[in-house]
């Protein structure tokens, strides 16, 4: 994995500092790791831009109890065939990986269009000019406010089979905002999925910290070794460990992963009545309870990237 | 006179769970079956070519009736024999005008074939519902 070249995932779109929240586990408290952040660092003066780039399951607006506005859809390529064009070369059947195309003989090809992923390569292979775009809806971006923060939320249709290209529309829409108010922005927070797939990938690229949200049991140990492997050794980003409901277990587990990994356990977030009172409650903890066991962490959580990013 | 010879005849596409030809049994699945039995029969519904094919399309990631039927076509079959066809299965061989016959679960492929020429079974009007789908 070493020839990989990192430089494509360090790219930066805009220049502004972006931390991003993410831990290959589902369910380890990714969004309300990165809803507090967010939060405490408005408390802190900044002027915070928030992206929901978990587009299978949107949550930041809902723990941020924002109303989500100004709807854009998202449209990506479908393919059309142009019968008199066509000559039944069978290329597109033959090149779809997907394999969403049938064509044998003289027939016209027959497409597929749910297992159809969009990614063109019909349309670059055939000799004819036959295939053209037929645009499809595939989900949609919104924009959102509250606890001083800003959001930018994707939110792909259900039984879309590809996740990336929300995830780069929900980074594209907001990029496009932070450019527009550029001097107004100080930092960009982002929310990733649970895993380690494209759509993470696509998520995390810039990122000029990664937190990796994580939790003493065996399978958080084993999808923070996935997904540091991921960050710190394919992507090479700063990344660091944020374990949550830290005294729920033995941390040692966490604690061995992150000496092997070579990674800095940054915060240790205990299990806290008060935080799951402020969830349901849809106020960041940071707002809900400053004083709370969990909040007092989550504010120096704030702090602390506020020194790594913005002294 | 125009004499017929084998791969003019009627092409039969088996899905079958095991390399055996005529002895394997019928995969429960079209799409994703282990290998495909191409049995050739003439005119008086004798069998007079059998040619074993793997399935390359049994660990696709998507598209394994489009695929599957793609080959089978290309091999000249106008006939798919499985225990179950998937709704994307069923649209694909339909469209192409193949006869879909869902034959009984653990028959051998010689024991469908015969159920087949003897007219037992009638083309599929609708997709079944298979247990499995999706790679297991």
């Amino acid at each position: 994995m070493t020839s990989l070249p990192s430089e494509i995932f360090h790219r930066k779109p805009v220049d502004v500092p972006i931390v991003a929240s993410t831990g290959g586990k589902g369910g380890t408290g990714k969004t309300v790791v990165a809803i507090n952040l967010a939060a405490q660092l408005a408390n802190m003066g900044k002027r915070v831009l928030i992206i929901d780039c978990d587009v299978d399951s949107p949550n930041v607006a809902i723990l941020l109890d924002a109303e989500l506005k100004d709807e854009q859809v998202i449209k990506r390529f479908l393919p059309e065939f142009i019968l008199e064009n066509c000559t039944f070369c069978g290329k597109c059947a033959e090149y779809c990986r997907a394999h969403a195309i049938l064509q044998v003989g003289d027939k016209p090809p027959l497409l597929f269009p749910e297992i159809c992923t969009g990614c063109e390569v019909c349309q670059l292979v055939c000799p004819s000019d036959a295939i053209v775009d037929k645009e499809k809806i595939v989900g949609y971006t919104f924009e959102g406010h509250n606890n001083g923060v800003d959001i930018v939320s994707g939110e792909l249709k259900l039984r879309e089979p590809e996740s990336a290209i929300a995830v780069d529309a929900a980074r594209e829409r907001a990029f496009k905002k932070v450019k527009e108010n550029g001097k107004d922005y100080d930092i960009v927070v982002i929310d990733t999925a649970p895993g380690a797939h494209c759509d993470v990938i696509r998520a995390l690229q810039g990122a000029d910290l990664v937190l990796a949200v994580t939790e003493p049991t065996p399978f958080g140990a084993h999808d923070l070794d996935l997904i540091i492997e991921l960050t710190k050794n394919v992507m090479m980003l700063n990344s660091k460990v944020v374990l949550n409901r830290s005294d729920i277990a033995d941390s040692k587990i966490i604690d061995s992963t992150c000496q092997k990994k070579s990674v800095e356990l940054l915060a240790r977030i205990p299990y806290d009545d008060e935080l799951i009172k402020s969830y349901v409650k849809g106020i960041p903890i940071v707002n809900y309870n400053p004083e709370s066991a969990s909040g007092k962490i989550l504010i120096q959580l704030a702090e602390k990237t506020q020194e790594l990013l913005l002294t | 006179m125009n004499i017929k010879k084998i791969g003019d005849f009627m092409k039969i596409g088996v899905a079958s769970s095991l390399p055996e030809g005529l002895d394997s049994p019928v995969d429960e699945r079209f799409g994703r079956c282990f290998m495909w039995t191409v049995v050739e029969v003439d005119d008086n519904k004798k069998v007079i070519n059998v040619e074993l094919y793997e399935n390359d399309a049994r660990n696709a990631r998507s598209g394994a009736g489009i695929q599957s039927t793609q080959f089978l076509s290309q091999l000249g079959c106008s006939v798919a024999i499985a225990a179950n066809f998937g709704p994307t299965a069923f649209t694909a061989l339909n469209s192409l005008g193949f006869e879909i016959i869902q034959c009984d679960l653990q028959l051998t492929v010689q024991e469908a074939l015969d159920r087949y020429l003897s007219g037992k079974y009638k083309s599929l009007e609708e997709p079944t519902k298979p247990k499995k789908a999706g790679v297991s």
